[in-house]
This record gives structure tokens, sequence and C-alpha cells, in this order.
């Protein structure tokens, strides 16, 4: 490039996925087309975000929040290192019975060593080349860059019953493992019992006796109220502008008009889309921090609840769910995540609870270079 | 059979006699038509032109028979060594006085009476002489470990040394296994005595022991696998 045009770089890619299903026929050819959300939702493993709008409403009731927080702290321990994660007790114990995630935390995708383990009892090891030429365990090399081969992804079975104390398999992995003294990471952890009584800090227990200094977090609630607004009214034909409208909302920009004078000043400004309807109050509720698979669809099922018992007030409701920017695994644990450009993976679903009918969007990121156009 | 032979040694008659002519004739023939026909400027040309081939059919080379490798592959059954199978005529324990025979071999070489004098780094004013000598030695009974390789499962290897090829180390485990690890895709860990050892790119030495006690060594050598 003898002089690179600077004002011409195309914007990121993104891939969105829409299924419209608005007025809810149910002589849809499209199969399964009921249980979409249901099974979109199932294919996030680790989620960053849940965050909820609800039009119309004065207050959100203390029990729809109570039923999402409770039993949803996780713990977040410094310093593990994933030898600890073969032991056959705490396989034994944890992996095998329940649900058990696990996520690094303050380390970069594309750039650093990464562990994961899905709520399958897969063990993900997403690691650079150096390391994994020194580490000694089978692995693939990154789809992302199949010429130079600078990451690599290891996936163990942890449910695998070749994994005992005394087979040639569990003695190379350990020993491996073990040998690899910088391969430390902070991770949080989540785990969903099988039984009612057993109490999901008891994970923690087990690492704090292990002698890894664990800390108990907490999800963070932000909670917002706007009075008197326009907000779109939620048709087939509009959808996009209604998604931006929406994200617009949430991330608290500005969309009142504080009089009609503030139009002229500009040459264009934003301004709801059409149709449109006025409203008094209109709830955010959002809450980030780390949430699995199984406390996820619980909160769908609370929300889809909540939303159909007062579908006479709400003109439309919606969720939106964000994943983990650096999560080495998206989409039902089958895909590798990379960031190259963003990490997004999210899923937002605006449902009208009237006739049971909805919008759903997937945004995913997409990893192609971007055009540079000479 | 006397008749016979008179009438072979016969002149044929003249009637055959006339049919015949040589290749000198008929190019003679043909040549002089070509000089009366075409116009001037061509005429010294013909001889050119008549020299033209024209392929019509593929040509087939020359089937060249190619030396046979009998005696080679012979010479190499007899001096095989047998690889990965559970009968196994070399043991470990019979290779550890080979192992103490090449000590004292580096010993000499290196010139020192213990290992932990050793320069440890770049620094030391014997740094360049000693590595010269360390990379002309050879590795016959070494015991060598594989700490970083292109392929995972050959990391962890350990044994003596017992052949040394172009391209790859064959390897005798304690498990009495012998294993052969190309050279060009590992990061070799040779050991010397009291817990002294150094590490070796492969794919620098990827050249016959024979060869690489007179080769000089490039100075710039990129350090990755």
């Amino acid at each position: 490039m003898l002089c690179p045009e600077v004002w011409n770089f195309g914007a990121p890619q993104y891939s969105f996925f829409h299924i419209l299903n608005l007025n809810n026929n149910t002589n849809s050819i499209k199969k399964n087309i009921k249980n979409r959300p249901m099974s979109t939702i199932k294919t996030h493993c680790f989620i960053h975000s849940v965050s909820f709008v609800l039009p119309n409403i004065c207050s959100i009731p203390e029990g729809f929040c109570e039923s999402i927080l409770e039993d949803s702290d996780y713990y977040r321990i410094n310093g593990l290192r994933a030898v600890e994660l073969i032991n056959r007790t705490f396989i034994n114990s944890f992996i095998k019975q329940g649900t058990f995630s696990l996520l690094t935390v303050d380390k970069r995708l594309d750039i650093d060593n990464l562990i994961a383990i899905t709520p399958d009892g897969h063990l993900w090891l997403n690691l650079r080349r150096s390391c994994y030429q020194k580490l000694g365990i089978e692995g693939k090399p990154t789809r992302f860059e199949r010429k130079e081969h600078s990451r690599y992804v290891v996936k163990i079975n942890l449910k695998a019953s070749k994994l005992t104390p005394g087979n040639k398999y569990y003695e190379r992995i350990y020993t491996n493992l073990d040998k690899m003294l910088d391969l430390t990471f902070d991770v949080i952890i989540s785990w969903d019992p099988l039984a009612e009584r057993i109490c999901p800090s008891s994970v923690a227990a087990w690492f704090d006796k292990r002698g890894f200094p664990v800390n108990i977090c907490h999800q963070q609630v932000i909670r917002r109220c706007e009075y008197s607004l326009e907000i779109p009214a939620l048709v087939q034909n509009n959808y996009k502008e209604f998604f931006e409208w929406l994200g617009v909302f949430c991330i608290d920009g500005n969309l009142i008009n504080e009089n009609k004078n503030m139009e002229a000043q500009y040459v264009s400004s934003y301004e709801c889309p059409k149709p449109r309807i006025q409203v008094g109050q209109i709830q955010y509720l959002q809450f980030t921090g780390f949430f699995t698979q199984k406390k996820i669809l619980k909160i769908y099922n609370a929300w889809k609840k909540y939303a159909l018992l007062n579908n006479t007030i709400l003109p439309w409701c919606t969720i939106d769910i964000q994943g983990f920017v650096d999560s080495p695994i998206k989409l039902n644990n089958q895909m590798e995540h990379s960031f190259y450009t963003n990490g997004d993976h999210s899923c937002t679903i605006a449902m009208c609870p009237s006739n049971n009918g909805y919008i759903l969007r997937q945004s995913l990121n997409s990893r192609r270079m971007p055009k540079i156009k000479q | 059979m006397e008749n016979s032979n008179d009438n072979i040694c016969l002149p044929l008659p003249v009637t055959i006699s006339n049919w015949f002519t040589t290749y000198k004739q008929r190019e003679d023939y043909l040549v002089n038509f070509l000089k009366n026909i075409l116009p001037s400027s061509d005429v010294k040309d013909i001889d050119e032109e008549l020299r033209k081939l024209f392929p019509l059919t593929k040509r087939k080379g020359k089937v060249t028979n190619k030396p046979e490798k009998s005696s080679l592959m012979a010479m190499r059954k007899c001096i095989r060594l047998y690889l990965n199978q559970t009968k196994t005529y070399i043991q470990y324990k019979q290779m550890v006085p080979l192992n103490s025979l090449w000590l004292g071999y580096m010993h000499h070489m290196l010139g020192i009476k213990n290992f932990t004098s050793l320069p440890m780094n770049f620094t030391h004013s014997h740094w360049e002489s000693i590595n010269h000598r360390l990379i002309k030695a050879d590795f016959h009974g070494a015991i060598i470990t594989i700490v970083k390789s292109k392929c995972p499962s050959t990391i962890g290897i350990e044994g003596i040394i017992i052949q040394d090829t172009k391209n790859t180390f064959k390897v005798l485990g304690k498990d009495n296994v012998i294993r052969v690890i190309p050279k060009a895709s590992c990061i070799f860990r040779i050991h010397l005595e009291h817990n002294v050892y150094f590490d070796v790119f492969g794919k620098e030495l990827c050249i016959r022991p024979t060869e690489r006690s007179v080769k000089k060594f490039k100075n710039f050598q990129i350090p990755d696998l």
C-alpha cells in the first residue's frame, strides 16, 4: 500500500441471526420453532450477564429478583493449577454428580493460556504454541489459524473411565500437567449439585482444603427505571430498528427529546421508530456475574412465567443474555471461540406475551479479517 | 549341395537389380528435384529443411535399469536392530556401561575434570570453545530426554542413544523399548553427570555424526521449533 486509505476501513464483521415468530403460527413449517428460544439459550454454557426490559411495569416484584439471585453465588480461586482438576476424588464428587463449570478470568483469549470446564465434563485447555510443545498431551491446532498454528486446543474428557490412577493415560496426563509449574490460572467456578440438600459451597470448601485462596462473589444487580417514554411496538417488519432502540435504552443512551426544538438544531438525530406506544414507565434490570447453563434455564422460565402472568399490561418484554468475550468455547461446547476484533456471543429474545410470539436474535462474532481496499 | 551353393553365389539377374536404389541415390534424386523446382532464394535452405524431424508418435525414452539395492539392503538387515518389539535383544542395563564410557569420552573431549565447572552463560570466556566441542562430539551412549516437540507423544521419552543417523536418533528406554525419534521436530536435553545437562535443538543436529565433526555451524539460528 503506497498510501493507505485510513478512511476506508470496513467495520468489523458481525453475524446476526434472526428468527421471527411473532404471529405464533402453530401450523408453521419449520420444526421446533416454539422451542427455539429455549434451545438457543441452552447453547450458552458460560453467561456473563442477563438483562430484562419490562415496559409499563410500575415496580418489579421482589420475588422475581429473589428467584434469580437465590443460590447464584460463585467462587473465585486464584492460582489454581490444572493438576488439581484431574484429582480422582474431585472428579467423583463434583464433576460426575451435578454440573460443574469453570472459566478463566483476567486472561485474554488470543494471547494467554486458558482453561475451562464445560458442564458436560470436558476440560478444555487453550494454549499458546510454546506451552503446548512443552506439555505433551495430544491436542489440535486452532481452526482459526490453520497456516501458522499459533494456538492449540487440548480437550480432556474428565468423565472418561480411563482417567483413573494406575492407568497409563492418567499417569501421562498427571505427570505432564504436574511438571508445568507456571500453568496457573485465576478461575471462577460454580457447581450445581444433583440433590437439593447439598450446598453448592462444598466445592469452595474442597479447594480451600487443598490450599488455594477462595473468594465468594455475588452477582451485581443494576436497576433502572425511565418515566414517560415513547417505546416502539413490536411488529415483524421493523424488528431491526426495534433492536437498535433496545440497545440504546439498555446502555442508558439519550432517548429523550426534551423539546421539539432540539430536533431542529441537528441535521439528524435519533428518534424512536414507528409505530410508537406511550408508556408511563419502563423498567430495566441487569444481573452481571457468572451464570451456568442450569441457572439460565431457571431464569428464563421464571421470566416467561412472570411475563405470561402480566400479559395484559406488557406490550412486549425482552431478555438479553451475554456470554464472556474471553471464553474459549461457544455454542454448546462444540465450537472454539476466538477474539479477533470482538468476542461477542449473545442472544436476545423479545416476546409478545399476549400471543406467545417472539423474535429471537443471536449476535456472534465473525473471524473474517477486515478487507482493506487499495 | 554344390548346385545350391553355386545358385547362392551367382549375381542376381538384371531385371531385379534394376529396381535397386541406394539411400544415397534416392536422396540425390530428391535434392536435384527440389533444386530444379524451388525458387533460387530457397535453394540454399534445402539441406537444413531436409534435416528437420517431425515426430508423429510419442517417443519412448530408453528404459534404464536402476541398480539393484539388494546388496545394501542385505547389509542393513545384518546390522538391523529390532524396533519396538517386546522381545528385544538389547537391555537397558547392558547399555549403562556404554553411558559411562561416553561420560569419560566427554571428560576428555571438553578437557575438564568436573562437569559442574562448565560455563553457564555467554559471559564466560570459554563459552564459544566449549560449545564448539560439544556440538562436534559424538552422542552414542548419551542419556537423552525430549523436552519440547512438535509431536506431543514424543515428549518425555528418555533413554540412551544407540544409533545416530542423519535425521533420527535410536533411543533405548528403561523399559527396553527402542524408539526412533526424528531430530528435526524436537529439543533434546542431553544429561551429563551431577545434574548438569544441556538443551540443543534437534534441527541443528540433522547431520550424520561423521560429518558433524567437520561441519562449520552458522552463528545465527532461529530458536524456534
